[in-house]
């Protein structure tokens, strides 16, 4: 359900990755396609060039050298540049913060593709609309009260999905126990992935 | 070129409202949501869901071959062209093998690829020409009976070989070999898992030996060192470390290439290829200079204290005496400052001893513990020696013996650990540290496998003769010795043997058919030019497998097979140290015109053609014609017969234990058991200790010593110019499979460059995403492929990942979106194939010459 002007969601559901117990085995990157976009399973993202997943994955390395790796998605920003962007108003916010899309709105202009600091979004071949985290699977699993697929499949307990607004939520108690961060912190989307630092 | 199947869909028809392909994943979704609610309040209600249109199955992960637990749920009338199931990791956090890593999350890719096969195949053009033609089933098995049947009235049943992954070590691969009286079933091992199944037997004994049954307890464990394993299989036990890690548990990862477990708060040591011995030596040199070792343990359950000869041999009963024991091996008793047999109970073994003793022929010979020779031993590898053998720093091996003392970790023993061809010697080295911390068989130690006791449908006994579960009773004459084990005795299995067979005519006998079961040759074993000549020169070649892998191109037929999902399965739940079974319900029918057939029906129709008799005397009946048949009358039988017997074993109502299987997909009939073995069953080795000085090899003549030591690698030529590396190959938790190596998502997710330092690449003016040329210096086969810089991977050494890369069938090409598969480069083009001779072990690394193309 589309938030009105001014009112503010009941719940702020929110992805949490934990870096520190991640094993980069990509059972969350393929399992997303195969729950939100199944027709895919057998095509790229010829745009980013990989598997047509809602989860890219980055690797890099710190300044002493040691190989790390980054897991990345829609952040559902409270702040959403996304939203701001979209002409049609196609980009809204739900009643569980959650940052969706109305696809009868969208005339595939691909700015919210572009306005995205974390370059989340990625475009679907056939109809032209701007993907991202959740797709539509997703989105009925959690209205049935269950975890994202992400988040089931992960072998190694490295993902969660839960309210912030419930201080005694899996994430929320994760977020006051354990270092973590998010990405551009100071782009002032106020994003809701966290990156938790230690196990 | 062949199209897929896609709904061609453009922006405009998604604004008028859903299309095809979107309002088949929602209907997919909110199907899985509405199955998923009445999931939520814990093990639904079968009926309840079943009354909603879906079903929850259990099932299990045959991407790899480690079978870890999934779970699927299942529209039970999906319409046409929607999506049957969704499979996730069996979500009982207390299952002991749970989880789906990236290759099981591309079961649903598999299932219906493009690359599946779904009708007999026969070759119509040259072998290798991937040209074939589809045939019916009646045909298939007429015509393979037929040539089986003249190659074995020329040769002898000796001449077919059967090989194969996890499948031919189960149930359904059977059939056929022990039905024929065959005597050549020889897997993959020599690739795999040789070198420690070998240590581990000369260790702790034959029961003993086989990857899964020692492992560390790793829900327990506070501190792992991983020499050349990567845990990503079984993914189950990541669930389980993370348990372990939650505690503040750390790991250690000593590789040439940086794994993606270490990603997860893991250490990478980066070290040279095949010095993980040397590495390990240096960790037990720094143990036993400061005195960070068990001497309990080591002077109770090892056989450290007993004395050796000055050639390294055992002192025995028989050495001293007329009629003695040479199986009763001396120690020198403190207590009673005199030599006694290892056998006296009252005795205290003294861990250091060397004096001089009087043998039965008079000469005086000077003796010494096995620990007074490892002081010496040790004492060549010291820290700095260690880490300029493996190119790492003496500072962390100090650290990490330090840690594993501390701590009282553990090492890991490895599973696929056969790189180097010289990777005996560092399982050896393991189990040697893991001795000196005498962290055996203890929570977070290293543990012995409690087994459920699940019976075989089909066994063979040593006079050849053929059981059944279901009281079938086959005579046959014993099969006589495998081609592999006549020419490297200790192996468990080397395809090798096989091939030299056949190429150099360098055997007792040659190999004249060859049956591939789920075995992608090309992915597995070391020289593809040799398999290549192998396979053209072969009288017969027939593969079954689910996916058209290379080696189908070079078959006379191929058969399509079920894959695990589509079927019923009950198996031990192999990387479980408690005593687990799974039982797996078929999640799906095989996808829409496949006409594959389960592994042990094939094998009765080509045995029945050949010799029908056997086939009664196994259990086939005519009307076992009709698959279904087969399946709920013979299959269904065996199952309940084994449900049956584990019940009695175990003490449990069958009907119970049954219901359990299908509410849970498993069951755990008891704990990890601690504080077993060595301590109240002694291992059966030829001292009835832990041999960390291994006396089986010494006295059969296959070692000088029975220690741990580090021996370049011979397997291939070493680098030495700038341009030369080793290519170093491992796994990718995203792709790495024979199955999942075939998934279109491993093009992506599973990288397929070659990995390079950015240290050498600098030097050799290389930059990140360019195309080189690498040539073998040993096999000079020459391939091009782009190279990725990166500090993944160590100083001097390349990295490519297993299965993910190079793959030539010819299908490939016809295949939209699947051409990515063909590029980089399959390690085994560059690899020797030279075996070690006393182990029977191949080697996966080879060294390569790099050429920056201009």
């Amino acid at each position: 359900m589309r938030l009105k002007p001014g009112e503010q969601p009941t719940r702020r559901l929110a992805h949490l990755w934990n870096e520190a117990a991640c094993i980069g085995c990509a059972a969350c990157v393929i399992s997303c396609t195969a729950t939100n976009n199944p027709e895919m399973l057998y095509r790229a993202d010829e745009g980013r060039g990989g598997v047509a997943s809602n989860i890219r994955r980055y690797e890099g390395v710190t300044a002493q050298g040691r190989p790390t790796l980054l897991l990345n998605q829609c952040a559902h920003c409270d702040e959403a540049p996304c939203m701001k962007t979209c002409p049609f108003g196609a980009v809204y916010r739900d009643e569980n913060g959650l940052v969706r899309l109305d696809s009868r709105r969208c005339a595939g202009c691909r700015y919210c593709v572009t306005s995205c600091p974390y370059n989340a979004r990625w475009v679907h071949p056939d109809t032209g609309l701007p993907m991202k985290c959740m797709g539509r699977g997703c989105l009925a699993l959690v209205a049935a009260g269950q975890k994202p697929a992400c988040v089931q499949a992960c072998p190694a307990n490295a993902r969660d999905f839960g309210d912030l607004n419930d201080p005694e939520s899996s994430v929320s108690r994760t977020l006051r126990t354990k270092r973590h961060r998010t990405l551009l912190p100071n782009s002032g989307a106020k994003p809701k992935y966290f990156i938790v630092e230690e196990v | 070129m062949a199209k897929l199947d896609h709904a061609a869909l453009g922006r405009r028809a998604a604004l008028g409202g859903l299309t095809a392909a979107g309002a088949a994943a929602v209907l997919l979704a909110e199907g899985w949501a509405d199955a998923a609610q009445l999931f939520t309040t814990g093990i639904p209600d079968r009926d309840t869901l079943n009354r909603a249109g879906f079903d929850l199955r259990h099932t299990s992960c045959l991407s790899c071959s480690a079978l870890c637990g999934l779970t699927a749920l299942v529209r039970l009338n999906p319409r046409p062209g929607e999506r049957p199931f969704v499979l996730f990791g069996n979500q009982d956090p207390n299952h002991p093998q749970r989880g789906m890593c990236g290759r099981g999350a591309t079961a649903a890719q598999t299932w219906d690829s493009p690359l599946r096969l779904r009708k007999p195949l026969k070759r119509i053009g040259p072998r290798g020409s991937g040209r074939f033609e589809e045939i019916s089933w009646e045909q298939a098995f007429d015509e393979i009976a037929e040539r089986m049947r003249a190659l074995i009235a020329a040769h002898g049943i000796r001449a077919l070989c059967f090989t194969g992954h996890i499948v031919i070590d189960m149930d359904e691969g059977q059939w056929l070999p022990l039905g024929l009286g065959a005597p050549n079933v020889i897997a993959h091992h020599s690739t795999c898992n040789t070198p420690g199944t070998v240590a581990r037997r000369w260790v702790l004994g034959a029961p003993y030996a086989g990857p899964p049954t020692v492992d560390p307890d790793f829900e327990h464990a506070r501190f792992i060192l991983f020499p050349g394993r990567t845990l990503h299989a079984p993914i189950g036990h990541q669930f389980l470390l993370a348990k372990a890690k939650a505690k503040g548990a750390k790991v250690a990862f000593l590789n040439p290439a940086h794994p993606e477990a270490a990603f997860a708060n893991g250490e990478w040591i980066p070290c040279r290829p095949g010095t993980d011995a040397a590495f390990l030596l240096g960790v037990a040199h720094v143990l036993v200079r400061d005195r960070l070792y068990d001497e309990t343990f080591l002077r109770r359950h090892t056989n450290l204290p007993f004395l050796l000869k000055p050639d390294g041999k055992p002192l025995t009963e028989a050495d001293l005496e007329e009629g003695g024991e040479a199986t009763t091996f001396m120690v020198f008793d403190a207590k009673g400052a005199a030599l006694t047999d290892h056998k006296d109970r009252a005795a205290e073994p003294a861990l250091a001893h060397e004096s001089e003793v009087e043998l039965k022929d008079g000469t005086r010979v000077r003796v010494e513990t096995a620990w007074n020779r490892l002081l010496r031993h040790l004492a060549d590898y010291t820290p700095e020696r260690a880490a300029a053998i493996s190119d790492t720093r003496p500072e962390v091996i100090e650290r990490i013996a330090r840690t594993l003392a501390e701590l009282r970790g553990v090492v890991d023993d490895t599973w696929y650990s056969a790189r180097n061809g010289n990777d005996a010697d560092a399982v050896l080295a393991v189990l040697l540290v893991n001795g000196l911390l005498g962290n055996f068989d203890r929570p977070g130690g290293l543990c012995f496998r409690t087994v459920p006791g699940l019976p075989p449908a089909i066994s063979r006994a040593p006079d050849g003769t053929v059981r059944t579960i279901l009281g079938g009773e086959l005579k046959l004459p014993p099969p006589g010795r495998r081609l592999d084990q006549e020419m490297f005795p200790e192996t468990n299995a080397t395809f090798e043997a096989v091939v030299k067979s056949v190429v150099d005519g360098d055997a007792a006998y040659a190999i004249r058919g060859l049956f591939l079961i789920d075995a992608t040759l090309f992915a597995r074993d070391p020289n593809t030019r040799r398999i290549q000549e192998m396979l053209a020169k072969l009288d017969l070649v027939v593969v079954t497998d689910i996916l058209h892998q290379e080696v189908c191109d070079w078959a006379d037929y191929v058969l399509p097979s079920d894959w695990i999902i589509e079927r019923s399965s009950l198996h031990t739940m192999i990387w479980s140290l408690a005593p687990a079974v799974a039982r797996g319900t078929a999640v799906t029918d095989p996808p829409p015109g496949a006409e594959v057939r389960p592994l042990s029906w094939i094998s009765f129709q080509i045995l029945r053609r050949l010799y029908p008799d056997r086939a009664a005397a196994l259990g086939w009946q005519p009307e076992f014609e009709d698959v279904n048949t087969f399946k709920r009358a013979f299959l269904a039988a065996i199952e309940e017969r084994q449900i049956a017997a584990l019940a009695q074993r175990w003490r449990l109502d069958p009907a119970w234990l049954r219901e359990e299987l299908l509410r849970k997909g498993y069951h755990r009939f008891g704990p990890i058991t601690y504080g077993t073995v060595p301590y109240e069953r002694a291992p059966p080795t030829p001292s009835g200790k832990v041999e960390l000085y291994a006396f089986h090899p010494v006295l059969r003549g296959l070692r000088e010593t029975g220690f741990p030591r580090h021996v370049e690698p011979d397997a291939y030529t070493l680098p030495s110019r700038a341009d030369e590396f080793v290519l170093v190959s491992g796994k990718s938790p995203a792709g790495s499979s024979a199955v999942a190596g075939l998934a279109f998502s491993s093009q992506f997710l599973a990288d397929n460059a070659v990995w390079m330092n950015p240290e050498d690449a600098r030097r050799l003016g290389i930059r990140d995403g360019e195309t080189v040329e690498l040539s073998g210096l040993d096999t000079g086969w020459q391939a091009r492929t782009r190279i990725r810089v990166t500090a993944r991977v160590h100083r001097g050494v390349l990295f490519a990942y297993s299965y993910v890369g190079g793959h030539r069938q010819k299908l490939l090409s016809r295949l939209e979106g699947f051409d990515r598969l063909a590029r980089g480069v399959n390690s085994h083009w560059f690899a020797t194939a030279r075996i070690d001779r006393t182990t029977g072990a191949a080697a996966n690394n080879a060294s390569v010459r790099v050429r920056k193309l201009a």
